[in-house]
């Protein structure tokens, strides 16, 4: 139930600062040994009055100086950069993508790092400098035609720095040893004419940075105490460390290690005045876990104290094994394994039960390698973390960690883990059955069949299926691989995997197209679906299967928009969009923050392909800013569902021959006649706003 | 390029002697030349797939010649060995929140594509700068190797088979897919940073071959 929170907020608050990918945990805070540590986020403004889909910048880095008049080889510049597992890391190129559209409401979270204690004047973004962004309006807006398809940026100035400057006598952000400090940057970008004529064309943009004042993070701070031992940061050991989670989940937002006085202090995003949820946990040292769910932060929240106290002078140990598919035995790759406690604001969270372990919290985990093996290695330094879990006393329920294991496709599973200090590691099941941690997943087979009108001779169709809950958004499982249409196949025939303890299923499928040649980042093709669909049960002698049909037939229809807008809209408010009574998207409504440089617009848009569609209001409800929740909400529908058809694209009958034979029609896609959808058309719910 | 070939080469040489492993075709494997003295290819094309760690999705990669498919979770990098021209890699995250899933495009050292989603079971795409018809057949043979970690470690590899030997620097985890190899195949891999031993294996049509551990330099031969 819990997911279609994250799917509303995540996307508010993206967090890329503190993703753990190297042996040093980027932006990962340790305010000890004199250190400071600056946090980087991001508000974006994006260009009006045209409408855009995607608004993307490739963000390479950010630097502050002390002194606002410093060259660009100055000494003191100090960088923030992308955090390694974002970025390709050194050696190699690479870049946070920032979606300015999806970050006018809530801060995105860049990086956080060490810089030299100072004060600091200027900062300056670093964008790629030979692929600095991309904007994907929606239709009909683009003036070189189509819609819904990539424009690349060409900055305005090239080689002009994009800083923004403290006023005389005032500084950015204030580095002081053993603490952490916020700046947030607003970016905007804004359109130069002469705008591109062709589609695909560039646009030339200006992009500026603008510093953002108000406490748009929040501060988490407290003590971790250790009774009974030492909390030992010794080497080979995971730091001791206090992370905060989108709650009920394990994404990381951020991390910081406990100081020389057992303190730590983190920054938060607090999503406006509706609320943000976290959970936070203790792990590494030599030290029990802990965790908590916090209450809803706001803006106006301030500052949060959260203390915890732990077991110190623990034993860590490692829980190793392989996931299979328990019909044919091959190892499952990329599963992911969690493990979860009860926080200490529900003591008595039942983390035994499928239904009920949505109250607990994650506190470690990792991902299946290539063969189904876990855990993916760490490092010396910093193992996995499924190789450094404190062992516990007792292998007795509650004493026990419950690990939960899901892949898409295969239902759940959950079992009582013990970790020893055994390379090869770990106990599983309860007690007195206990074994190695060899898992086998349960999954069952649906044979779907969705028509299709096949490509052109020599070309091709790709198109991916995927499989929810009957009558929600809870997306279950996709293809491994997308289905291969040639001009000799006239259906979409797979099998994907799913799980078999859901009753009833319903599946859509989409095509993956390509744009004159190129990726296209939405589909030309009829979105299909099929309700309803049964469960094909558990495993009995094998995997059962089930068939389903789908009565549409996917055919090239060309791009196509819907926009609309949202009356008292906030950041719990999301539009749902459906073919045939099939959940397919989902968006968060845009723009919602009052903004001097951009009127709040409370809108919505999406890139589908021309068909009949509707459209659906969800809301979540503002939780307590006092009490923390047991459980995440889920969102409710917030009114009837809006029918909406997006009219066709113009037909040209005679395409222009290109100098690549196989790109004939100036869209995404090519009628059977040799005839092409022209530039897309959009349109807006009859009811709107909704 | 070359004198990274040539880098390589010197440093697998003395990795070679350090560890006393016959790395080259002197006794234990296929090879018609000596470790590094096989013509150097062209920059590879790579694919990064970056975002919120741990984000598992799938993917497919092709080239003009070849497909692969595969699962996995963030980050990872990938490798076409001996890639023809265009390639491109279709990535569908499996898992139904607002994980950040980021794929990169690079040839050699140049960045040319990115494209992200945060969409439940979201979907992206890219490409190098040339155009596509179709997708190409799965590879024949199907011949991965994957430096597992540890995790973050910055290497330097050469991949070789009986008639070319290709020069990459990458970072763990990274997938190596071996396309249309002219016999048999054996990787090196220096490590730069030292964070831990290297865990590696090679798989041939999905069926764990070879594996290899240690550090700071191993070896992979396909048996």
């Amino acid at each position: 139930m819990y997911w279609t929170v994250r799917v509303l907020t995540l996307p508010l608050f993206l967090t890329v600062s503190l993703i753990l990918a190297s042996s040093a945990p980027a932006g990962a805070v340790n305010v000890a040994k004199k250190k400071a540590a600056v946090q980087i986020g991001f508000v974006g403004v994006v260009p009006s009055p045209q409408k855009f889909q995607n608004v993307l910048l490739n963000v390479q880095a950010v630097r502050i100086n002390p002194s606002s008049t410093a060259g660009p080889g100055d000494k003191k510049w100090q960088i923030i950069p992308v955090p390694p597992g974002v970025s390709g890391g050194q050696g190699h190129p690479g870049d946070l993508q920032v979606d300015l559209a999806a970050a006018q409401n809530v801060p995105v979270l860049f990086n956080t790092t060490f810089v030299r204690p100072d004060s600091y004047e200027i900062a300056e973004l670093l964008l790629d400098p030979t692929n600095p962004g991309t904007l994907v309006p929606v239709c009909p807006s683009a003036p070189g035609g189509e819609g819904c398809i990539n424009y690349p940026i060409v900055l305005q100035n090239t080689g002009n720095p994009i800083t923004v400057v403290a006023p005389t006598g005032q500084f950015l952000v204030s580095a002081a040893k053993e603490s952490v400090s916020q700046l947030v940057l607003q970016l905007q970008v804004s359109l130069v004419p002469p705008f591109p004529t062709v589609s695909g064309g560039a646009y030339t943009a200006n992009v500026t940075l603008a510093q953002l004042t108000n406490p748009l993070f929040i501060s988490v701070t407290g003590m971790v105490t250790a009774t009974g031992g030492t909390i030992s940061n010794k080497k080979k050991v995971r730091k001791l460390a206090v992370a905060a989670e989108v709650a009920g989940t394990n994404t990381i937002i951020s991390t910081a290690t406990i100081n020389s006085k057992s303190m730590y202090n983190l920054l938060l995003p607090a999503a406006g005045s509706f609320g943000s949820l976290y959970d936070l946990t203790v792990t590494g040292g030599s030290v029990s876990y802990a965790a908590t769910r916090l209450p809803a932060l706001l803006q106006s929240t301030g500052s949060l104290a959260q203390d915890f106290t732990v077991a110190g002078g623990q034993s860590t140990g490692n829980i190793t094994g392989k996931i299979s598919d328990a019909c044919t035995g091959r190892g499952i790759s990329g599963a992911t394994l969690q493990l979860f406690i009860p926080p200490a604001s529900n003591p008595t969270a039942d983390c035994t039960n499928l239904a009920t372990i949505g109250e607990c919290v994650s506190v470690a985990s990792t991902t299946t390698d290539n063969t189904g093996a876990f855990p993916v290695p760490g490092t010396t330094q910093n193992p996995a973390l499924f190789n450094s879990v404190p062992i516990l006393k007792s292998s007795a329920i509650p004493n026990t960690y419950s690990m939960m294991v899901t892949a898409p496709g295969y239902d759940p599973l959950i079992t009582q883990v013990n970790p020893s200090t055994k390379a090869n590691g770990g106990v599983c099941g309860v007690t007195p059955n206990t074994g190695a941690c060899d898992l086998s997943l349960n999954t069952g087979l649906i044979n779907a069949m969705f028509p299709i009108v096949p490509p052109s001779p020599g070309q091709t169709v790709l198109v991916q299926v995927f499989a929810e809950d009957a009558g929600t958004n809870k997306i279950e499982s996709a293809l491994a691989m997308p289905f291969v249409v040639k001009n000799s196949s006239n259906v979409v025939n797979v099998m994907i995997n799913v799980p078999p303890s859901v009753p009833m299923f319903d599946l859509f499928a989409t095509s993956i197209d390509l744009f004159q040649g190129v990726s296209d980042p939405y589909q030309g093709h009829t979105i299909e679906v099929i309700r309803n669909v049964p469960s094909p049960g558990e495993p009995m002698n094998g995997c059962q299967t089930v068939v389903a049909h789908s009565t549409g037939t996917m055919s090239c229809v060309g791009h196509g928009s819907i926009n609309g807008t949202v009356i008292n809209a906030d950041l719990g408010t999301s539009v749902t969009l459906s073919k045939g009574g099939v959940q397919v998207t989902n968006t968060p409504v845009q723009n919602l923050i009052q903004n001097p440089n951009q009127p709040t617009t409370s809108s919505y848009n999406f890139c589908v392909p021309a068909d009949t569609y509707d459209v659906q209001r969800f809301q979540v409800a503002a939780q307590s800013t006092s009490l923390a929740p047991t459980a995440t909400p889920t969102p409710v529908p917030a009114g009837p569902p809006q029918s909406v058809t997006i009219p066709p694209p113009p037909i040209i009958p005679t395409p222009n021959a290109t100098p690549t034979p196989f790109v004939k029609c100036p869209t995404s896609c090519l009628f059977p006649d040799g005839t092409c959808p022209g530039n897309c058309n959009a349109t807006t719910p009859a009811v709107n706003p909704l | 390029m070359k004198s990274l070939v040539r880098s390589c080469a010197i440093r697998a040489v003395w990795g070679a002697l350090a560890l006393s492993i016959a790395a080259c075709n002197s006794g234990l494997g296929g090879f018609s030349g000596s470790v590094g003295n096989t013509p150097k290819g062209p920059a590879q094309t790579s694919f990064r797939v970056l975002g919120t760690t741990g984000t598992p999705f799938t993917a497919t990669v092709s080239n003009s010649r070849s497909s692969w498919t595969l699962q996995g979770a963030v980050p990872l990098s990938i490798e076409i060995i001996n890639n023809v021209q265009p390639a491109r890699i279709i990535a569908t995250k499996t898992v139904g929140d607002g994980s950040l899933l980021s794929v990169q495009v690079i040839n050699g050292s140049n960045l040319l594509a990115v494209a992200s989603t945060t969409a439940p079971f979201g979907t992206v795409q890219v490409q190098t700068r040339k155009k596509f018809d179709t997708i190409a057949p799965a590879a024949v043979p199907d011949l991965r190797i994957f430096v597992m970690g540890p995790a973050g470690e910055r290497f330097s590899a050469l991949i070789e088979d009986l008639s070319q030997g290709f020069s990459v620097d990458s970072r763990a985890p990274t997938l190596f897919l071996i396309d249309t190899p002219n016999g048999k195949v054996t990787g090196q891999f220096f490590q730069i940073q030292n964070l831990g031993p290297f865990d590696i294996n090679m798989t041939l049509e999905g069926i764990v071959v070879a594996t290899a551990k240690g550090a700071p330099t191993v070896v992979i031969q396909e048996p």
